[in-house]
């Protein structure tokens, strides 16, 4: 893969172009001038060169350019190898120090290799082509450091030659230039983003609703702990080597051309579609705003995101269960063995939260250290206010799943049912995620569970054939109110039978058949159908013991019945307990919900849109927010769905930009027109069009294809701008402190909930 | 250390399985998707289209009348001849410029970006030309005729090589337009089949241009033209539909454009034989299966196995099986396809002998079927609008951008380079009610034009009704299919 070398302008020119390539210069060529590899002390590029410290840990080689001297004496390059002898500065090697992971590093070398431990050797390897041996692990060892791979430690050998052996050289580093700059994701953001106030409201926005965990690979690429639930999920939002390999191409996971990728077959219904497989740096057909399958949430797209002012996010590890034992029991596995896998809601969602400390040392690394990095997982609104007072990003832990706490159900043919936890469980798993630092939850997801049934939304059809495969009965299901859609709905309630299209049900065999089956045939009446299971008594009581322990509670997915029995029971508290629909309410929400639920404390925020729906969205909410009779200013975040096989927004089209005119790069943020009084003192940032430099690398533009990834929040932000102005910025900005004012609140009602008696059955 | 969680690849299989159970609309979003639903079910649509398109035969029945006389073969009674000098002169440009869009388009296949929206050639060649050209051709008449660079390439290679334009072989009539329907269903199955890659289209555009530099060579370019170079002969039979068509005056040789009412081409010429005939109904058939087998109907039924053979071949179900059977799928989509025209032929053949047995005619039923033959080239159009015109809007304007960068390098030549990048998209309900529209009004003009040319050759008006009403079962068929298959899209995401 190639190296940018840092300082050259531009590329080769042919002959006989130069005229055009002059042209291109005119027009100013995208990426150019913001494309840090990471960041660097000082937020430079990394080839400072300037002085080096006195004395070096081992976090601070970090993505900067410096010579080594192995005992005593420079290395240079030799043939494939190294040695260290009595050359000059000017002659030793250069290489860039890219952060693998904590205290592990890549030695990167100007020709774009990498050196690299192979067995007692040190050799190169091409970065395109990393291996084990070329992560290398620091210690300090005095005033030196040694480094490790390949299960030896780096040492000098006969004639100075760099060798794996078990005396470890003591390697010192001086600051250089000419390194080459190691390929990674830009930003495409020139400034410094804002940071916040020690104490009053904070400034920035929250999302509410994201699965960064999920990919093909749940370490930094050396833990080999295999992917995350859904598997099909390629990609990795980091990895030890960088963007070249956490994004490389996929036809390992999807065949070539992408043959065997599942999206087309399965949720386009276009078996014979192919896909252009390369990743970095093309790009050409992933990510995309409508691929489900590819990663959406590469650490430096969030790294962007929170430039443009993102300061709280909330990641849920998550799961479908049932969908995984259909592949135990058919053998539809990919690259694995069925009996090794976990299909589990709760092993795999605590997985990926516990994956989420680990993404966190990794961008650490990236900034110098523990602590060091913009991404902090955070365990109270107060330690979150903190993070981002140091204009950081709290990053909250979640858990999206049906059978939370292991509170799977299965139904016999006689309607009994068989809960698979008891209250000891449900309290142990409470204790248990509370200290792994999970602090929002999903009583309920898209199957049936031992704490009652799934809100049914548009995409219910199929999920009739996992709550089969995990509870052993279809949903059972009632005519929503008032048609499950119109005026006195915020969100739609119900799914459509399957049937629909072929003009079934509703007629008076079908309904015979069905209450003579109860729940043992696919729901097959006609209209929106709701859940006729709602809150269970052990679900209510899992309810109240989440409230006890002050979880944030998200009722998104919980059956529209259900929604009212989690609000009816949260105003029992003083204050009332807050609620949070992040998402989308899946299932259904009513007017007179959503007005219970702001007034509560609770938060609505919609599923992540582009500028003219997420506008639209605003007008929607201030009406219930007037109604609601709430004092809090309106606000709206949003809940991105990101990584959770989910369309990101689309474009906004040509009617929308003649009207409001597109998003035109570079736009600045901060300051200027529609940006309020709040950002008094903020310095601005400019967003240029994010591309990979080269000719080959892509270009995204928000206008022409909308969210290709959680990059682009940034240009979606902009695009909020251009359509809600002043107004919608205002409420967005204001929403990671209305989260943050929720939270509090939910810990005060935690503390009145605990006085409560504990619920033997569901108040109705 | 962590227990290893894996529950990995399994969901791959598993949605396969679930999927192809008959299922539709798989979102598995932990998100929503709303969906387009029409205000009123599709079915209701399919009568209300089928009921419109039998109102129109009865009105085509009672008002339309025998024709005092049968039309001419050159300009019609309506033309009104217009010389228009200015044509001879900018011919010359524009022909040029057409050579050079081609080799453009086969550079940029070749080195250009392989991005498709960031590669002229990929945007002019399979939204401008493929979609575009055939739209202007239906208003504005057979402009490409006199801008088909192969044209001007043969031309040019005849100066430097005199006769070649004229050919070595004479063409074998018995041949007909055989040559042009199978390079037309190659090209659609190119096109349906391949990966829609930049190298690709420079290879086929490099070997279609060497082809038809070797075709005229051989048989000559005036036949070559008419039988075989399939871009020709289908904007040949779309200019039927044009107001407008080109000719040279008889007497000053000036060229003219004549005028005419929409659709009196089809008054006007008849399929020359069974091979003309077949290559219209490959243009409807083609397009109806590039609809149909983006259904769930189509998919299902090869991947969801209803018979259970290929289970029992395979010894697991289909979908378990993607990368083994993706060829099979290939084929059997490709023996489809190649069917279809013969298909569609079956059809119209059927409904032309219940005709011709209804109305006991004396005449052959080939001449009958060929009399016929371009009546349904309305339909053509309509399908090909309401298919493909959401890819022209999407993509169309792109054309604008990439005139600054053909190459996907990111120049700027013309400070036109991030212009019009941004899609045009209808509303969805506009876009739904347009095509049933659409389809409907294609179907009817059909309708009138069958009955017209029936006038002619049924003596009374109760022979030339009675002689449509196959035909009117046929084309009520196509309406109903038709809108069927343009509503299984409409699980579109509309959140965006």
């Amino acid at each position: 893969m190639r190296g940018y070398t840092l300082g050259s302008v531009g590329g080769r020119t042919r002959p006989g172009l130069q005229w055009l390539a002059a042209a291109a210069v005119t027009a100013g060529l995208a990426g150019c001038g913001s494309s840090a590899p990471v960041t660097a002390p000082g937020g430079g590029d990394g080839d400072g060169g300037g002085s080096t410290p006195t004395a070096l840990g081992r976090y601070d080689l970090y993505n900067q350019c410096w010579v080594m001297r192995a005992d005593g004496d420079y290395v240079v390059r030799e043939g494939d190898g190294f040695v260290a002898s009595d050359a000059t500065v000017d002659q030793a090697e250069r290489f860039y120090m890219r952060a693998a992971n904590l205290a592990r590093y890549l030695f990167y070398t100007p020709d774009s290799m990498l050196l690299t431990a192979d067995g007692a050797a040190v050799t190169t390897v091409p970065q395109s082509s990393p291996v084990d041996g070329a992560d290398w692990t620091f210690t300090e060892a005095g005033d030196a450091l040694n480094a490790a791979a390949g299960g030896g430690m780096l040492a000098v050998g006969e004639g100075g030659q760099l060798v794996v052996g078990s005396a470890p050289a003591a390697l010192t580093f001086e600051r250089a230039t000419g390194c080459a700059e190691y390929p990674e994701m830009p930003l495409g953001v020139i400034g410094e983003t804002f940071k916040g106030k020690a104490s009053g409201p904070v400034l920035g926005f929250a999302e509410v609703h994201t699965h960064m965990a999920m990919g093909s690979e749940m370490s930094d690429g050396s833990g080999d702990v295999g992917p995350s639930a859904g598997g099909v999920m390629y990609g990795q939002a980091v990895n030890r080597f960088g963007v070249t390999e956490a994004l490389k191409d996929c036809s390992m996971f999807h065949g070539p051309n992408g043959i065997t990728d599942p999206e087309a077959l399965i949720l386009d219904m276009t078996p014979g579609t192919t896909h252009d497989t390369q990743g970095w740096p093309s790009f050409v057909d992933w990510p995309f705003h409508d691929s489900q399958l590819h990663q959406q949430m590469y650490w430096r797209w969030v790294e962007r995101a929170w430039m443009s002012g993102l300061r709280l996010m909330t990641i849920h590890g998550t799961n479908i269960e049932a969908l995984c034992r259909v592949a135990q029991l058919t053998g539809l596995t990919r690259f694995q063995n069925p009996a090794e896998l976990e299909c589990g809601d709760m092993p795999v969602g605590v997985a990926q939260v516990e994956y989420l400390y680990d993404i966190q040392d990794y961008i650490d690394a990236q900034f110098g250290g523990p602590g060091k990095g913009f991404y902090r997982i955070v365990k109270s609104p107060s330690e979150a206010r903190q993070v981002i007072a140091d204009g950081k990003l709290a990053v909250v832990p979640g858990l999206e799943f049906s059978n939370i706490f292991g509170c799977n159900v299965t139904f016999l043919p006689d309607g009994t049912e068989i809960p698979m936890c008891d209250r000891a469980q449900i309290d142990a798993e409470i204790d248990r995620i509370w200290d792994l630092g999970v602090r929002q939850v999903f009583p309920y997801h898209d199957i049936d569970s031992a704490l009652g049934g799934a809100g049914l939304f548009s995409s219910s059809n199929v999920l009739e054939i996992f709550n089969v495969v995990g509870t052993g009965r279809f949903f059972e299901t009632y005519d929503c109110p008032d048609g499950g859609e119109g005026e006195t709905y915020f969100y739609g309630a119900g799914t459509t039978a399957f049937t629909d299209p072929l003009m079934l049900g509703n007629d008076p065999v079908t309904n015979l058949l069905l209450e003579l089956t109860d729940g043992l045939t696919p729901t097959l009446r006609t209209g929106r159908q709701c859940n006729s299971r709602d809150v269970t008594d052990l679900g209510i009581y899992a309810i109240d013991k989440m409230m006890k322990k002050g979880f944030v509670i998200d009722i998104d997915h919980a059956e529209l019945r259900s929604k009212q029995i989690m609000l009816d029971y949260a105003a029992n508290t003083e204050p009332a307990y807050p609620m949070v629909s992040g998402h989308g309410a899946q299932g259904g929400l009513t007017n007179a919900q959503a007005q219970q639920l702001i007034a509560q404390g609770g938060i609505i925020y919609p599923i992540n849109q582009n500028g003219k729906g997420h506008v639209d969205f605003l007008a929607r909410l201030d009406e219930q927010w007037t109604l609601s009779g709430t004092d809090r200013p309106l606000s709206a975040g949003y809940g991105a769905d990101a990584n959770g096989l989910r369309n990101l927004p689309g474009a906004r089209g040509m009617g929308r930009i003649l009207e409001t005119g597109p998003v035109s790069y570079p736009f600045q943020m901060f300051q200027g027109e529609d940006w309020g009084p709040q950002f008094a003192g903020v310095a601005p940032i400019t967003v240029e069009q994010l591309a990979i430099p080269g000719a080959d690398g892509r270009i995204w533009d928000v206008n022409e294809d909308g969210m290709y990834h959680y990059g682009m929040i940034a240009d979606i932000v902009e695009e909020i701008r251009l359509e809600g102005g002043r107004a919608a910025l205002d409420t967005l900005y204001n929403s990671a402190e209305t989260y943050l004012q929720m939270w509090e609140q939910t810990l005060e009602a935690s503390a009145s909930a605990q006085a409560l008696p504990v619920p033997d059955t569901v108040p109705r | 250390m962590r227990a290893r969680a894996r529950c990995g690849g399994a969901v791959a299989g598993a949605f396969l399985g679930f999927a192809l159970a008959g299922l539709p609309q798989l979102a598995l979003a932990h998100g929503f998707s709303a969906l387009y639903t029409p205000p009123v079910p599709v079915w209701l649509y399919g009568w209300a289209a089928a009921i419109s398109v039998a109102a129109s035969f009865l009105v085509a029945g009672l008002f339309l009348r025998r024709p005092a006389s049968a039309p001419a073969t050159t300009a019609g009674p309506a033309s009104w001849g217009i010389a228009v000098p200015g044509l001879r002169h900018w011919r010359p440009p524009l022909r040029g410029l057409g050579v050079l869009v081609l080799l453009l388009c086969i550079a940029t296949g070749y080195f250009g970006s392989r991005d498709p929206a960031r590669n002229f050639g990929m945007t002019f060649f399979w939204v401008i030309f493929l979609l575009l050209f055939p739209y202007l051709t239906a208003l504005l008449g057979n402009f490409y005729a006199q801008l088909n660079p192969w044209r001007t390439l043969a031309e040019a290679l005849d100066r430097v090589w005199h006769g070649y334009a004229r050919g070595r072989l004479r063409y074998p009539e018995a041949l007909g337009d055989w040559p042009a329907l199978v390079l037309y269903l190659g090209f659609i199955a190119f096109e349906l089949f391949g990966t829609g890659r930049p190298v690709p289209l420079g290879h086929f555009l490099a070997g279609y241009t060497a082809l038809n530099l070797v075709g005229i060579g051989l048989v000559g370019q005036r036949a070559w033209f008419a039988h075989c170079e399939f871009f020709s002969v289908l904007l040949r039979l779309i200019a039927l539909l044009a107001p407008l068509h080109y000719a040279r005056d008889a007497n000053d040789g000036m060229p003219r454009l004549h005028g005419r009412w929409p659709c009196a081409g089809l008054l006007r010429e008849r399929p020359r034989d069974l091979s003309a005939l077949t290559f219209a109904l490959a243009m409807l058939s083609t397009t109806a299966f590039d609809g149909l087998r983006a259904t769930q109907w189509w998919v299902s039924l090869f991947w969801g196995d209803p018979t259970g053979l290929m289970t029992r071949w395979l010894g697991v179900p289909p979908f378990q099986a993607l990368a083994t059977l993706r060829p099979w799928y290939l084929a059997w989509e490709s023996l489809w396809l190649f069917a279809s025209p013969f298909l569609y032929l079956g059809a119209y053949l059927g409904a032309i002998a219940l005709a011709r047995w209804l109305t006991r005619s004396p005449l052959p039923l080939r001449t009958l079927a060929l009399d016929f033959g371009y009546s349904l080239l309305p339909i053509v159009i309509v399908y090909h609008i309401t298919h493909y015109t959401g890819l022209l809007l999407s993509h169309g304007l792109k054309i604008i951008s990439l005139l600054s960068d053909p190459f996907g390098r990111k120049w700027d030549l013309f400070g036109t380079a991030h212009m019009f990048r941004a899609p045009i998209l209808p509303d969805y309900s506009v876009v739904w009610h347009t095509q049933v529209g659409l389809i409907v009004l294609g179907h009817v003009i059909s309708v009138v034009v069958a009955h017209r040319i029936a006038l002619r050759h049924f003596p009374s008006r109760r022979g030339a009704m009675l002689s449509q009403l196959p035909m009117l079962g046929l084309m009520i068929a196509l309406t109903v299919s038709g809108l069927w298959i343009l509503s299984q899209p409409l699980t579109a995401v509309l959140l965006r």
